[in-house]
């Protein structure tokens, strides 16, 4: 059909599509039936699948939502910007999230049926990758480190992240055989793969588990290893100090390699060649990733190097391994890369392709700005940053406000964005079905926290018109005056009259009766309280104040028009009660509205009996006025 | 947030907690409801040690509900009733031989609903024993007792506008709040149906009422929470107008609970994401009290009492607490689980 017609979109709600077969009808086109009217239509909804809407990452949005708002807390509460220590526990708690996150979609990718599991697995390695990257992340902006020295950090980073290496080096050290090279054939693999993470304490034991481990060379090894200074901020050197030792501990260790102090075996003198660092790229097959080389060559020859100078070990480096490898890197890879060269606009760029619906860039570059680490600047060279992370919390928020359940997340993103967040919220708020009562109030308590009465009168109005439509005039008066909507509550008190008028029954007398100050909403439904209260005295016999409040109703012309036959009507029991209600001058107003309004069909058979129940009456009040001694 | 607060986050927005309580042990299970997802659950839990011998909830067992969980009561040791915005009341029996399991024992379905047979919501219930009554946003009142399929008494008409809370006052008293905050008294003797009183929440009733509880011993004593946060106290044996009022939460008092065994305890939350802890801990113990007022009632006169917020406020609404002994459970809409342990309640 779509193929023949031709099809249009339209929004249905913040992420959603309604895609429809459509043949556009103009002004210009002839004025017939179309030749597609008795086929059948569909309307097919399209909708981006949300991974975060899972059940297994639904903890992961709740709980990062937490630490999201902890943080945009932490701003207001706190104006000087030394609060980079809380920002690193928040990073921490947002690392520990995700990485929790990854367990638990290990363990269900374990116990589920094989077409889940690659789901699972195709998730699991998401959240890795985004945890790698922001540990890194936070190795760079986030912590502080003293001096900047950013290799130990690094290391740390590299080992947790490629720990293959190092549990195949303990699977070899637990056999604790010596020979070991012999028996295990990835013996050098894993010596290597160590000495790349600068995990220098399991290449020794290593070492002295090989079959020549009392040779000299390996002792000369083994105690060279040993002797390498590790730059250590709290190690009690300075950097100058740490330099000079290092650099003798790299020249004598240099002096013995060009002895042929390690020729005995050839790749014992390739390990203690990587590590002093004249070679590198002949160990490229036992990285996985060119920063694992990267880590290894600064260990091995700029320990002290600083993270502006990253930069440019990491580009070189970079550069060199997709030649070498003869790959090209992967999105993972340029992330990285760019984080190294501090170029945050090309990361942020990077990490919106991860597949995660944007949650890792909303949340990451909110930490970077609240941190004071994101200063972006455009190709026109004005600061976009603002603009930027508000544009990020947005898209991640109305996401949110997408989901049946969530929307109370998204709203909490929205309403952190200064520039847009307002609007946006303002109109997705009423976009989302409105449900139970309960759910109803929760709705309302959003759009009154920030501000939106237009919205809470919205709601209550789209309720209340439920209600009428429901036949629940009370609860639709009540819904009325919650949002203190003048013109709806009017036309409900107007139905109630319009219902007495039909059915001389008031509905709904619990509510009515009780209305107290909230009556004065709307001058409609102050007659409506004051009428029903008008028969609630005339139900339990105080004719005296019925009579009072039917004058007061009459003199203040409240009535509507098809109600004054009604009003009218009530007055004439009343004038024949055996005690005396009305004064002279009560019935001159009746009188005197009898006049104005008793012109109305319905009350004609009626005013003859109501002008001489008045006649009645006034001889009586007048006697009895006129005997009252004054 | 403290230390001492355990949060476990269960990807469900939790309506409703409440322990079952032992005879003369701590709770071990307890039963959540859901709300808000298209299916929502009741689920049966208990307590595991994680790696770091840590006892963290853990569900053993869940049945899926249509509608939002509204609320959960036990009438039993090991029976509850629920109640769901789809109009329906359930009972279900909790087995724990050979497994913990969950078992339906009787369904009353759409006994709440609107004029065209349209289900309304059931929004909540209250039990005396096996006794049941449920109210709704169809202002109909539903007398249940456990055992029998039919309800045993229907007002219709018990109110003009959606019904919010009901408590069971006594055996044949309850007391029902609705949405302007009028709440009436209902003789269940009386076979008229009209309420024996009415009373307002509040002198402008310009808002709902959205819980009430009443004191586990002075059962004249009820305490209703407002839309507006506040908490209204009245004694039923003296007058219609409240004994004292507070402006309490800053947004709606989503539950009131007294501590069962201590009553001078009072928990409260709210919408604000906020849990408090109410006691009066000048009033000794060792005094004979020869007047049977409770510190409520008298919160006007002597400024001496105590609250406590348990925890720092979530930022997102708390919908339900339950306290066994000295261990509070509360959750709420940023889709987690709490429980705080060792509570001073004396």
């Amino acid at each position: 059909m779509c193929k023949r017609a031709g099809a249009a979109a339209s929004w249905v709600g913040p992420n959603k599509l309604a895609f429809f077969p459509h043949k556009h009808v103009g002004i210009t086109s002839a004025d017939q039936i179309s030749q597609f009217a008795s086929n059948e239509v569909k309307v097919h909804f399209l909708r981006p699948e949300v991974i975060l809407f899972y059940p297994a990452l639904r903890k992961l949005v709740n709980e990062s939502n937490g630490v999201f708002l902890s943080i945009q807390k932490l701003k207001t509460s706190q104006t000087a910007n030394n609060c980079k220590p809380e920002m690193l526990k928040y990073s921490k708690q947002y690392r520990s999230i995700l990485r929790a996150c990854v367990e638990e979609l290990q363990d269900l990718a374990e116990k589920s049926v094989p077409e889940k599991k690659a789901l699972y697995e195709n998730l699991q390695t998401i959240f890795y990758n985004l945890e790698c990257v922001w540990h890194l992340t936070e190795i760079l902006y986030v912590d502080v480190i003293q001096g900047d020295v950013v290799l130990p950090q690094l290391l740390e980073w590299v080992r947790f992240h490629f720990p293959s290496r190092e549990i195949m080096a303990m699977k070899i050290l637990a056999r604790k055989k010596i020979g070991a090279d012999l028996e295990n054939v990835d013996y050098w693999e894993s010596v290597f793969g160590c000495a790349l993470h600068g995990k220098l304490d399991i290449v020794r034991a290593l070492l002295t588990l090989h079959s020549k481990a009392d040779h000299s060379a390996f002792l000369a090894a083994e105690n060279s290893l040993r002797n390498m200074p590790v730059f250590n901020v709290y190690g009690g050197y300075s950097i100058k100090e740490f330099t000079i030792r290092w650099k003798q501990w790299q020249m004598s260790l240099s002096q013995s390699i060009d002895s042929k102090a390690f020729s005995i075996d050839p790749m014992l003198e390739s390990l203690m060649k990587l590590v002093v660092g004249t070679e590198l790229w002949e160990f490229s097959k036992y990285a996985e990733a060119w920063y694992e080389l990267l880590v290894a060559k600064l260990l091995y020859t700029a320990p002290c190097c600083k993270q502006p100078e990253l930069a440019r070990y990491a580009n070189t480096i970079g550069m060199k391994w997709q030649t070498v490898k003869k790959t090209s890197l992967l999105v993972l890879d340029n992330i990285y890369l760019a984080l190294m060269e501090s170029d945050l606009h090309q990361v942020i760029k990077e990490i919106q392709y991860m597949n995660d619906n944007g949650w890792f860039a909303a949340h990451l570059t909110d930490l970077l700005y609240h941190c004071g680490r994101l200063n972006i600047v455009d190709k026109d060279q004005i600061n976009v940053t603002d603009m930027l992370h508000e544009s990020l919390i947005l898209d991640y928020g109305s996401t949110m406000m997408g989901h049946h359940s969530l929307w109370q997340c998204g709203a909490s993103y929205l309403e952190h964005c200064p520039e847009q967040g307002h609007a946006r919220l303002e109109v997705l708020l009423q976009t989302i079905p409105l449900g139970s009562e309960a759910r109803i109030r929760k709705i309302i308590d959003v759009a009154k926290q920030n501000n939106m009465p237009e919205v809470v009168s919205s709601i209550c109005k789209i309720q209340g018109l439920k209600c009428i439509k429901q036949n629940r005039l009370g609860n639709a008066l009540a819904w009325a005056l919650k949002s203190q909507d003048v013109l709806f509550a009017t036309h409900i008190a107007d139905r109630f009259l319009r219902h007495y008028v039909d059915h001389a029954e008031i509905q709904c007398k619990d509510l009515l009766e009780n209305l107290g100050s909230c009556m004065l909403v709307s001058d409609r439904l102050t007659f409506l309280g004051k009428y029903c209260e008008f028969h609630q005295m005339y139900g339990i016999g105080e004719f005296r104040e019925a009579a009072r409040l039917l004058v007061s109703l009459i003199v203040s012309n409240l009535a509507p028009k098809y109600f004054w036959s009604i009003l009218l009507t009530d007055a004439i029991p009343l004038l024949e009660t055996d005690d005396l209600v009305f004064s002279s001058q009560d019935t001159y107003e009746l009188l005197r509205a009898v006049q104005r309004r008793g012109d109305d069909p319905k009350f004609q058979d009626k005013v003859s009996i109501f002008r001489l129940a008045a006649a009645r009456n006034l001889s009586r009040a007048i006697i009895v006025e006129g005997n009252r001694p004054d | 947030m403290a230390d001492s607060v355990q949060g476990t986050f269960v990807s469900e927005k939790i309506s409703k907690l409440r322990w079952k309580h032992e005879d003369f042990a701590d709770a071990r299970y307890f039963v959540s409801g859901t709300w808000d997802d298209p299916v929502n659950k009741v689920s049966y839990w208990t307590f595991q040690k994680n790696e770091e011998e840590e006892l963290y909830p853990a569900c053993v067992s869940s049945s899926p509900v249509v509608g939002d969980v509204t609320e959960i009561k036990f009438i039993c040791k090991d029976q509850f009733v629920f109640s769901s915005s789809d109009g329906s009341v359930k009972v279900m029996k909790l087995e724990d031989d050979p497994y913990p399991n969950m078992k339906e024992l009787t369904e009353w379905k759409t006994i709440h609903k609107f004029n065209k047979n349209e289900p309304a919501p059931c929004t909540a219930l209250s039990n005396f024993e096996q006794d049941i009554v449920s109210v709704g946003e169809d202002g109909r009142i539903n007398l249940l007792t456990a055992q029998q399929q039919n309800p045993v008494r229907v007002i219709d008409e018990a109110d003009s506008c959606s019904l919010n809370c009901v408590d069971f006052l006594r055996h044949s008293e309850i007391l029902t709040g609705n949405i302007r905050g009028h709440m009436k008294v209902w003789d269940l003797r009386s076979d008229q149906d009209v309420p024996a009183t009415t009373i307002m929440l509040s002198e402008q009733s310009k808002t709902e009422a959205t819980s009430i509880a009443h004191h586990p011993t002075q059962k004249h004593i009820v305490v209703a929470g407002g839309g507006d946060g506040s908490l209204t106290v009245w004694d039923l044996r003296y007058n219609t107008y409240p004994t004292s009022q507070l402006s309490a939460h800053s947004k709606s008092v989503s539950e009131i609970l007294f501590h069962k065994d201590q009553p001078e305890n009072l928990f409260t939350c709210s919408v604000s994401g906020e849990v408090w802890h109410w006691n009066n801990t000048q009033q000794s113990k060792l005094k004979l009290d020869t007047t049977d007022t409770h510190w409520l009632n008298s919160i006007n006169n002597k400024a001496n009492i105590h609250v406590n917020s348990l925890c720092t406020p979530l930022h997102k609404p708390v919908n339900s607490i339950d306290i066994d002994r000295a261990t509070l459970i509360f959750g709420g809409d940023n889709e987690a689980i709490y429980v705080l342990r060792d509570i001073n309640v004396f």
